[in-house]
């Protein structure tokens, strides 16, 4: 009922109550007139049956067919009358005649006729002809009444059904009529109130079309006048209204559009947009920068006449897909950057990102094309990954992109096509030039020995530098022998190369190592592992040979203990089953009352007995364990610290722990922050700590060794220069390491009250501590003699055997806190 | 109502008559001179008037009044005395009840049967043994005689040719008589004898091609009031005009009736009793009735016009001696 229209209430309004009450009139009415015929019918009936019964009384008692018949006869053409029977008083019929004008031809053949019969019984009337006999009785008198027969008329009930059908028929008709009319004058109605509704609604169309200019012109009165004039006063609001919106929205879209175009005119990224077929409508100041055009010129042209763009990895050109964007609808975005041919045919490294422009309705009509140039960050990028992959100093690949490299040949199926083999390369007498002409020589004769490595290989060929003086090559799908005949030319070249540095010259060979690579059971650790090891048996050959990987090398170097021992510590690194000692550096003069105590680490063998670092030190230094022992044993002192509690007592003021660190600690990343973060989180304070540095060690890793002692030195630690005298150049780095302490190499130590060169020697350092007010330490003192003499020497710290006997620092702790 | 004050006002009368006629036959009977016995077969209507008017005549005549009885009145007078009736100088008897009540009643003074057509008259008369004595019976008939109706039949229509009667079969003497008289007429008579069981309203129908005019003859087996109506329209359903035989029957619808009312009759056995009064012991053999009327169906009449030829003057040939 909601949902129906006003003209349609109007309609149901005004004919429901009509159709029902014309369906009950007329249901009343066609009723009443239907009982009315069916009543008239028997009235007549019941008069035909007592007009004939009296009158068939003479017929029957006279036994006159005829007249009866002819009584019948006149009685037929009455309508509605089909028959009359006249039955004699045992009800045999005398006379029975059909009607033939009342036959109903009209009705239709399978409907039987209806009829209704009215029988009246005939009496013999009795006449008084005797004037003496009784007069007084009736004719109504049983004793004077005599049934002598009956008389039946029978009638069709057609005129009353064809009474009812012309009743209902014309019932049918006025109401349809009534209806129609009806219907007619509720259209009329409905028309005048919905002719303004819809001139309403048009207009309120017109209003929410935006036309709020149309006005709805007033045709009625009445309550629809006050709306039509409602809605022309909100229109005319609506107008005013739209229009300052419009002002105030095109004052913002001016605001928004200036403050895009600044955006876009001032942004660095390129931004081109063009319309639905590709034509730039709109280039930015980046962009014209970029292209090289101005807009004025690239506005009209199609994009890929001023966006000409190629692949950044293969540098082939590429036709920007525009109709991604704007037939497909869908944004584009390309991974890797690309090639942008820009002003005067330079080439910036660009990003980009295209996305369809799209009506509210979602229809395309054109793209919006932004890029930035990614030329600087490109540089950069590549930079960065150059020196993530090269050695900064020769420009070759460096140890992990060398392993990389051999990882992914390890990983793949050539190595069941072709041969591939390994050589590892150690430089012979490098050291030497380090020592006496410093590392910028070393350097220099790096760089060229890394040229002469470099001429000799193919240009498949893969050659690193690994570290320090030790250089890689892999031969890349190489016949073994050919490999190894590369190899031996670099030898040759390198024995044969002079190099020369401030009028000195230097005699450099070179070591070599070579694993074939078949990838059975080989990992890139047994890999390098047996290139190393070919390098160290080439090495033990006596220098400047190649050697080819052989199992018995193994097994050769194992009786060294090389590998033996490289076992052994990776065990007892994870067994813990190292053990902390410490030996006494007492101050030689009472010039101190601090004692400090090196802090020294032994191996605990199976058996119980202790293994001295020097038979083990080898080994974890050339197999790059040292970060993980030095790791360990400032991990163990500060555990034992906390643990014994020593840093609550009084005396702990007066004690000082020389921590070693080695040179591969220097370099190991992370290491620092390491020690920094354990310092942080225990107890120890820095004052307790003295780093002792090898003076080789940090003179190879000068750089992180300089940074180290700075970052630590402000923590409040101190450093000692260890084995100080045994390079030659170490005098040279003094000024620049903020070492604390130097402690003199043990060599010169050892026998100095009977070598007069060591004694000259150690003299001269300690001038030059004094000097540079560095404090000094003698290690190795173990005679009474060395002890006095180096008193005499005004050194600062004495430590050996002569002083004290290294002892378990858990003991020591015990003792000083008792 | 008019009715009903009309029974009323008579009842009266006739109340005061009879007392009247009890006071003076008393009164006579103390001088000597008897009264006569009135025994009516039932107190109606007609009865009453018949004593009524026999009694004002005789009233008139300074006799001794009746004494009127019933049946069975004179049943339990005669119980108790079977010589009652010979207190009374004679006896008249009114109608069949009355008639058959006297079968075994035995007496010796005069009786006069009336009000009882001519062959049941000549029956009782002829099975009373207080008859067998000449002279002794007598009696006033309620029809008429067969010549009298031709003689007005043949005034009231003087064109027709033929006169239909229904005659009994078995009643002899009427069909004698009628063929006796059946030529002293212009028309002749179609005598239809009847039997019994026949269809007398058929019989009437198929009359109406041979008959101008149907005379109807006292006769309860032949009309009666089961027959009248059919009859009458069998008739006139054949344009045959009815002379009727009574009062009645010009109610009925006869064209005319030639009958004798029950003061016609009074006044005739008035007569008689005035001869028994006077001492006369004898008296005459019965007779038809002297005084009749004719009364004419006015409607029936008019039906008639122009289809058959009737005088209506015939009334003028009635008898009436004092009333009429």
């Amino acid at each position: 009922m909601n949902n129906l229209s006003i003209k349609s209430r109007i309609i149901l309004i005004m004919l429901i109550p009509l159709l029902t009450t014309a369906v009950i009139l007329s249901f009343v009415f066609i009723n009443n007139r239907i009982t009315d015929t069916k009543t008239n019918l028997v009235n007549k009936g019941q008069m035909m049956v007592q007009y004939l019964a009296p009158a068939s009384e003479y017929g029957i008692i006279s036994g006159n067919i005829e007249y009866l018949q002819s009584l019948i006869q006149n009685t037929l053409s009455i309508p509605d009358v089909t028959g009359i029977s006249i039955a004699d008083i045992n009800g045999h019929k005398i006379v029975d005649i059909r009607s033939s004008e009342n036959n109903f031809s009209d009705m239709p053949a399978t409907e039987p006729v209806k009829t209704v019969a009215f029988t009246q019984t005939i009496f013999r009337s009795y006449l008084a002809i005797d004037d003496l006999q009784d007069t007084d009785f009736s004719s109504d008198d049983t004793e004077f009444r005599e049934a002598i027969g009956s008389v039946t008329v029978e009638m069709t009930t057609h005129s009353i059904e064809h009474s009812r059908q012309t009743i209902i028929r014309n019932g049918i008709t006025i109401t349809s009529s009534a209806f129609i009319v009806t219907l007619l004058i509720a259209l009329y109605f409905s028309r005048s109130i919905i002719m303004p509704l819809s001139i309403i609604t048009a207009g309120v169309k017109r209003i929410r079309d935006g036309k709020l200019g149309d006005r709805i012109n007033t045709h009625t009165g009445g309550e629809i006048a006050t709306l039509e004039n409602d809605i022309n006063n909100m229109s005319a609001a609506l107008e005013i209204a739209k229009l300052k919106e419009q002002q105030r929205a095109q004052d913002e879209l001016f605001i928004e559009k200036a403050k895009a175009q600044i955006t876009l005119e001032s942004i660095g990224e390129g931004v081109v947009t063009t319309d639905i077929n590709g034509i730039v409508t709109y280039i930015n100041p980046a962009a014209e920068n970029l292209l090289g055009v101005n807009a004025q010129t690239a506005e009209g042209l199609h994009l890929h006449q001023v966006f000409l763009v190629k692949y950044f990895t293969d540098k082939q050109p590429l036709k920007y897909p525009i109709s991604t964007c704007l037939i497909d609808g869908k944004p584009i975005h390309h991974e890797s950057p690309l090639l942008l041919f820009g002003t005067n045919n330079v080439e910036f490294v660009i990003r980009d990102t295209a996305t369809p422009i799209r009506t509210r309705g979602g229809k395309i009509t054109g793209m919006v094309l932004v890029f930035h140039d990614f030329t600087h960050i490109q540089n950069i990028s590549d930079q960065l990954g150059f020196q993530a992959s090269h050695d900064e100093l020769t420009g070759l690949f460096n140890r992990r992109e060398f392993e990389k490299q051999l990882t992914e040949i390890l990983e793949s199926n050539e190595l069941a096509k072709k041969e591939f083999s390994v050589c590892y390369i150690d430089l012979d007498h490098f050291k030497v030039i380090n020592d006496t002409c410093g590392h910028f020589a070393g350097d220099q004769a790096l760089k060229e020995v890394s040229k002469i490595i470099h001429n000799n290989i193919r240009k498949d060929d893969v050659l690193a530098r690994l570290g320090g003086d030790e250089f890689g090559v892999i031969f890349k799908s190489c016949p073994f022998n050919n490999a190894l005949e590369i190899s031996n030319t670099i030898k040759d070249n390198i024995q044969e190369y002079k190099f020369k540095w401030e009028q000195q010259t230097f005699d450099i060979g070179a070591s070599i190592g070579m694993a074939t690579i078949n990838g059975e059971h080989q990992s890139l650790s047994e890999l390098m592992i047996q290139a190393d090891t070919a390098c160290y048996v080439a090495k033990d050959k006596g220098r400047n040979h190649v050697h080819v990987y052989h199992g018995e090398d193994e097994s050769q170097l194992k009786r060294r203990g090389e590998l033996h021992w490289l076992q052994r510590i990776n065990t007892t690194l994870d067994e813990n089953s190292f053990e902390l000692f410490c030996q006494l550096i007492m101050p030689a003069n009472n010039t101190s009352d601090i004692n400090h105590y090196e802090i020294l680490i032994r191996m605990k063998d199976k058996d119980g007995s202790l293994v001295l670092p020097h038979d083990f030190m080898p080994a974890a230094e050339h197999y790059k364990l040292m970060p993980k022992i030095d790791r360990w044993v400032f991990q163990e002192f500060i555990s034992v610290i906390e643990h014994i509690g020593f840093f609550n007592i009084e005396s702990r003021k007066n004690c000082v722990f020389n921590i070693n660190l080695s040179g591969q600690s220097l370099g190991n990343e992370g290491f620092l922050e390491y020690v920094i973060s354990l310092l942080e989180s225990s107890p120890v304070t820095p004052e307790m700590l003295t780093f002792e540095i090898t003076e080789t060690a940090a003179i190879e890793n000068y750089s992180q060794a300089s940074h180290f002692i700075n970052i630590l030195k402000k923590m409040g630690c101190k450093f000692a220069l260890d084995d100080f005298g045994s390079g030659l150049s170490s005098f040279r780095y003094l000024k620049e390491l903020s070492v604390d302490y130097l402690k003199i190499d043990g060599n010169f130590i050892r026998d100095i009250e009977n070598n007069p060169v060591n004694q000259s020697i150690v003299s001269s350092i300690t001038n030059i501590a004094t000097a540079m007010k560095l404090q000094t330490i003698a290690e190795f003192v173990e005679t009474e003699s060395s002890l006095k003499l180096l008193q005499e020497y005004h050194i600062d710290y004495l430590q050996g055997y002569a002083i004290e006997m290294p002892i378990p620092l858990i003991k020591v702790l015990h003792e000083l806190m008792h | 109502m008019h009715q009903l004050l009309k029974n009323g006002l008579f009842s009266i009368r006739f109340s005061l008559s009879l007392i009247f006629i009890l006071i003076f036959s008393s009164a006579y009977a103390e001088s000597e001179n008897r009264s006569i016995a009135l025994l009516l077969s039932k107190n109606t209507k007609h009865y009453s008037q018949f004593a009524e008017k026999l009694s004002q005549h005789n009233g008139s005549q300074n006799n001794a009044p009746f004494s009127i009885f019933y049946p069975d009145d004179l049943s339990q007078s005669l119980k108790n005395n079977s010589k009652y009736l010979d207190q009374f100088s004679g006896l008249v008897v009114a109608g069949d009840i009355a008639a058959d009540s006297l079968s075994n009643v035995s007496t010796n003074i005069p009786i006069i049967f009336t009000l009882l057509p001519d062959h049941r008259v000549q029956h009782y008369i002829n099975t009373n043994p207080n008859c067998q004595i000449k002279g002794r019976c007598s009696g006033v008939f309620l029809n008429q005689p067969l010549k009298r109706l031709l003689q007005i039949t043949n005034k009231a229509f003087p064109s027709i040719n033929t006169l239909a009667i229904f005659v009994e079969s078995g009643d002899k003497k009427t069909i004698h008589t009628l063929e006796s008289l059946n030529n002293q007429f212009k028309f002749n008579i179609l005598l239809k004898l009847i039997n019994e069981g026949d269809n007398i309203v058929s019989t009437t129908h198929d009359i109406g091609h041979h008959a101008d005019v149907l005379l109807a003859i006292a006769n309860k087996n032949i009309y009666n009031r089961k027959t009248a109506k059919g009859i009458l329209l069998s008739a006139y359903n054949n344009n045959i005009p009815i002379i009727g035989y009574s009062r009645s029957f010009v109610k009925a619808g006869a064209l005319f009736s030639i009958f004798s009312s029950t003061t016609q009759i009074a006044e005739h056995v008035s007569d008689l009793t005035t001869q028994l009064y006077k001492g006369s012991g004898t008296l005459p053999a019965p007779e038809y009735p002297k005084y009749f009327s004719i009364q004419i169906n006015r409607a029936v009449k008019q039906s008639l016009e122009g289809k058959l030829v009737f005088d209506s003057s015939i009334t003028k040939y009635s008898k009436s001696k004092r009333y009429e």
